[in-house]
Formats: C-alpha cells, sequence, structure tokens
C-alpha cells in the first residue's frame, strides 16, 4: 500500500472507527487501541487499494476490539473487588448516557451493525464484508437493530419519568 | 420522544453525542503511536538476538559504542541492553541490534502575522541546525518598538518527524509557551498555555511546511494570530530575514537543546489485596509529552488515567515529570517524578480506595530511532 493511499484512508476512516469501536466495546481507550492496531496491520499487510482497505481494516479492528474485550472481561472479573470507587459522569447529559445504556443493553451483532451504518455510513454489503454475514442477513439484522434501539429507547423513557 | 423510524437524523446526532468522533490532536497523536508502533516492531523483529550473529552484534555494538565514546551495559530488563554515554544528543542503542545514529537536521522557521481576512505578513525567516535529540526553544529578542507591531513570544517544542513510505510529516508538540501580541492600537494581547498540546504538524513531502498557531488561528473579529512554519530537511541553506531589523528589533533567537525524547516504562497498580499486576504491555515506550491512557480498573473514564510524560525545562538535566488525570479529566489528579536515581516510585491513585500506581523507569532515550 502506498503511503498517500494509506494516509488518506486514515484520514478518512479513523475517526468513524472509533465510533463504531467505542459503541461496540463501550471503551474510548479499548477503541483508540484496536483502531490504530488495525490500521498499523493494514499498512503492513492489508489490501492495497481502497474501497478493499476499508472494508479490511474495520473487519481488523471489530476483531481486536472485541478480542480486548474479552481480556478485559477476563480481568474484570478476576479485579471486581478492586473497582475505583467514582464512576459518576457528570458531564454527560441524560441523553448521552441513556443512549449509551440503550447501546449497551442490544446484541452484539445488532449493534454493529447500527454502528456501522451510522457513522461509517456503509451500505449492506459493506457491513456484511466486515461483519462475514450475507448482505440480506445484514439487511435483517439492521431492521431489527433499529426496532430494537426504539423499544430500548422508549422503554428507557418510560423508566425515567 | 426519540421517533427513530421518522427521525433518523437525531438518532444519529445522539449517537454521535453519545460517541464522539475524536478531535484533530487525537487524531494526530494516533497517527504518531500508529508510526512509533511501526517502528518499534520493525525493530523487535529485526532486533532479535537470533537475528543476527555473534560477530555482527559485537561489531555493530563496539561501532556504537565506540563512536559515541561510552560504555556498554545491560539494562533491568532483558534483552534491553543499555550504552551510557556521557555525550548527549546522539543515538542511545536501546535494542541488541545497534540503532543508527540520527541525522542531523536543518530547522526553518518563518514567522508570520496573521489577521482573519488579511494577507499574512512575514516578520521573519530563520534557520538553524538541529542535532539528533535536540529540542527548539523560540523565543522573541526584545520587546517591540511602538512603531512596529511584533509579537514578543516563548516556545519550547518538541518537533518529531514520522516517516510513511516516502513522505514525512512533522509533528510539533508545544508546552510552555507564551506570547505577547501588541495591537495597533498599542494594547497587548497575551496568551499562555502550559501542559503539552499538539501545536501543529504538516507534511514534508515535496517541501511542504508545518503550519502551526501556537496559540490558536485568527478568529474573525480577534487579535492578529501567531503563525509558525516549519521545513524540516537535512539540506538546506542558511536563511536569516527579519522584517524589523531597521525598526531596531532583535531577531528571533532558535535555540536547540538535548532532552529526553522518550522512555521505557512499566507500569503497575495494586488491587484491593495489595498485590501488584501490570497495567501496561511491558516495556512500555512513551514519548516526551505524549499522553498515555492506563487502564487501572473500571469502566471509562474513570477506571482510566491519562498520564502525560514532561521532560525536564529546556536546556536542563533532571527528572522525567508526569502528570495524571482520571480519563474524564476531572479532579483529582496527580503527579510523580522519576529519574536514573530514582528510577521507581510508588504513589497513590486519588479517588480510590487506597489503590496505588508503581512505576519503573527502565530506560530513558536521548534521541528516537529514526
Amino acid at each position: 500500500m502506498s503511503a498517500e493511499v494509506f494516509e488518506t484512508c486514515f484520514r478518512d476512516r479513523y475517526a468513524a472507527l472509533v465510533q463504531v469501536l467505542h459503541g461496540l466495546t463501550g471503551n474510548r481507550s479499548t477503541a483508540e487501541d484496536a483502531a490504530q492496531e488495525a490500521f498499523l496491520r493494514l499498512w503492513e499487510k492489508g489490501p492495497a487499494a481502497r474501497p478493499d482497505a476499508d472494508h479490511w481494516v474495520f473487519r481488523v479492528a471489530r476483531n481486536v476490539a472485541l478480542d480486548e474485550l474479552k481480556r478485559e472481561r477476563r480481568r474484570a472479573r478476576r479485579d471486581a473487588l478492586s473497582e475505583p470507587v467514582d464512576h459518576t459522569r457528570p458531564f454527560e447529559d441524560d441523553d448521552v448516557q441513556r443512549v449509551r445504556t440503550v447501546v449497551a443493553s442490544m446484541r452484539p451483532r445488532d449493534r454493529e451493525v447500527l454502528l456501522l451504518r451510522a457513522f461509517a455510513n456503509l451500505s449492506g454489503a459493506e457491513i456484511a464484508k466486515v461483519v462475514g454475514r450475507r448482505a440480506n442477513a445484514v439487511k435483517q439484522d439492521l431492521f431489527r437493530a433499529r426496532e430494537r434501539l426504539r423499544e430500548l429507547w422508549l422503554k428507557q423513557e418510560g423508566a425515567s419519568r | 420522544m426519540m421517533e427513530f423510524e421518522e427521525n433518523r437524523e437525531r438518532a444519529r446526532l445522539l449517537l454521535a453525542r453519545a460517541y464522539p468522533a475524536p478531535e484533530a490532536a487525537d487524531l494526530e497523536r494516533a497517527w504518531e503511536n500508529i508510526g512509533l508502533l511501526r517502528r518499534q516492531r520493525r525493530q523487535a523483529r529485526g532486533g532479535r538476538w537470533r537475528a543476527i550473529t555473534v560477530r555482527a552484534a559485537a561489531a555493530a555494538l563496539l561501532i556504537a559504542g565506540g563512536a559515541v565514546g561510552g560504555r556498554l551495559a545491560f539494562g533491568p530488563e532483558a534483552p534491553v541492553l543499555r550504552i551510557d554515554r556521557s555525550i548527549i544528543g546522539t543515538s542511545r542503542a536501546s535494542l541488541p541490534s545497534a540503532v543508527p545514529a540520527g541525522r542531523e537536521r536543518w530547522l526553518r522557521v518563518r514567522l508570520w502575522r496573521e489577521n482573519a481576512g488579511l494577507d499574512p505578513f512575514l516578520l521573519e525567516d530563520r534557520s538553524v541546525r538541529v542535532p539528533p535529540g535536540h529540542d527548539v526553544r523560540l523565543s522573541s529578542g526584545r520587546e517591540a518598538s511602538d512603531a512596529f507591531a511584533f509579537p514578543r513570544f516563548d516556545v519550547d517544542l518538541v518537533i518529531r518527524t514520522m516517516r510513511f513510505g516516502s513522505s514525512d510529516r512533522v509533528v510539533a508538540v508545544g508546552a510552555e509557551m507564551s506570547a505577547f501580541m501588541p495591537e495597533y492600537d498599542g494594547r497587548d494581547d497575551h496568551g499562555r498555555f502550559s501542559g503539552a498540546r499538539v501545536a501543529g504538524n504538516g507534511l514534508l513531502r515535496g517541501g511542504e511546511s508545518a503550519h502551526l498557531y501556537p496559540f490558536g488561528p485568527p478568529r474573525e473579529g480577534g487579535g492578529p494570530a501567531l503563525k509558525l512554519e516549519l521545513w524540516l530537511d537535512s539540506a538546506m541553506a542558511e536563511v536569516a530575514r527579519s522584517a524589523g531589523l531597521a525598526n531596531g528589533y532583535e531577531p528571533m533567537v532558535i535555540e536547540t537543546a538535548p532532552r529526553i525524547q522518550g522512555a521505557f516504562l512499566r507500569w503497575e497498580a495494586s488491587d484491593s489485596t495489595g498485590a501488584w499486576r501490570i497495567v501496561k504491555d511491558r516495556p512500555h515506550f512513551q514519548l516526551t509529552r505524549g499522553t498515555v491512557n492506563i487502564l487501572v480498573g473500571g469502566p471509562y473514564p474513570r477506571g482510566h488515567l491519562n498520564v502525560t510524560m514532561q521532560p525536564p525545562p529546556f536546556g536542563r538535566r533532571g527528572p522525567l515529570c508526569f502528570r495524571w488525570v482520571w480519563g474524564d479529566g476531572r479532579p483529582p489528579q496527580g503527579g510523580f517524578c522519576l529519574s536514573e536515581q530514582q528510577p521507581t516510585v510508588v504513589t497513590p491513585i486519588h479517588g480510590t480506595n487506597g489503590r496505588l500506581l508503581r512505576v519503573t523507569l527502565l530506560e530513558a532515550l536521548d534521541s528516537l530511532p529514526p
């Protein structure tokens, strides 16, 4: 891959990738680490041209983030008694907190298609390449994800009243 | 009510607020990190003991050691190998294979004064030779004459170049910056920034320069802005021009001084039982003025510390000091210092139930491997 293609891909896609991974993992730091790792791998052994490079980097980043998430869960179970005391997020307004809660409570496969569509603006066929499922299945997932998001949001809204 | 089907745009906006896009400075930091990781891995792959013959390794180390007039010593963390030197500013081998010496570069600085909506005005154009491992401080001369609105400023910069394929990108990280920008009506507008932030960056390909606004770009209706335009090149003609000499203005001063450019560190945090666990890859390499995210337990942001490494003051030797804040930037916060004499520090993580952070300095590098 040429340096120019790599840099263009990085500048076009890094931000969306971090947003998708943040939503997927619920952890900004993990998201940034996974995104950087994916771009590093793209530079070293990814496809030479776009748009294949875009799908490739999203797929790799997703796998890296999910692996890291598993490790973090294992660590969290091990360190369950040593959590820091203050988990408040005073800078976040109610809507932001509610969206995060709703997204976190979705099924992972629904969550990832929703985030890929929202932030990376990928088509159904492109999302299918990233998540390794058939395009038709992805369309159904996307439809179900939106429905689920709406249901959960309304439920949250009802609970907050 | 959020009508997702009827108003997908609102849903998209809410998602974007919940999962915000990285800021420009984060993007540049990520770009820098990727370049650094790539170099580290390339060296790690090419630098294993098994990958080089004993004769080649010995020859390389003797050359490296002899060239810098130093002595060789094994570091505390195998397989890190150190070359301790008294001469500062040349490259330091930190891996089993000797790292090639850094290159000397020329830095050319153009100082501009910019007002929104007006053509920029070139104040100075100056160049200086920068030995490897040196940082740069730019400062104005004495106060400008009343007749000519020259800025007075002091900018301490860490300037790095990151190479991707055939192109270089220069990244300047500034700290301890202050500027007084005289207004045309005689008033002084001043800005001050301490800490560290990416002041600017730019591609060096094809003679392109990096544009830096250390105190922000010009704003409509605001005062003038100070712009630095930088070139970094291995070969450059010496330049020294100033628009203000005729007005009695002393030229801009560009100083260079050796300084620690990065360090290998080990990060550990205690858990509720008092046991230590490593909380960052070992050995973790941190760039001077870079910020690293340390997961000490729990979800983001209150389970994460953002730690920034600050070098000693410009032109002076001294300890490496660190400031940390929680992931959300809210108090409490803390700091600590490390030095070769005191390479390990144990410090409380404020905001937790008596948990501790233990940081060990494994190796400090005067210059980054090219």
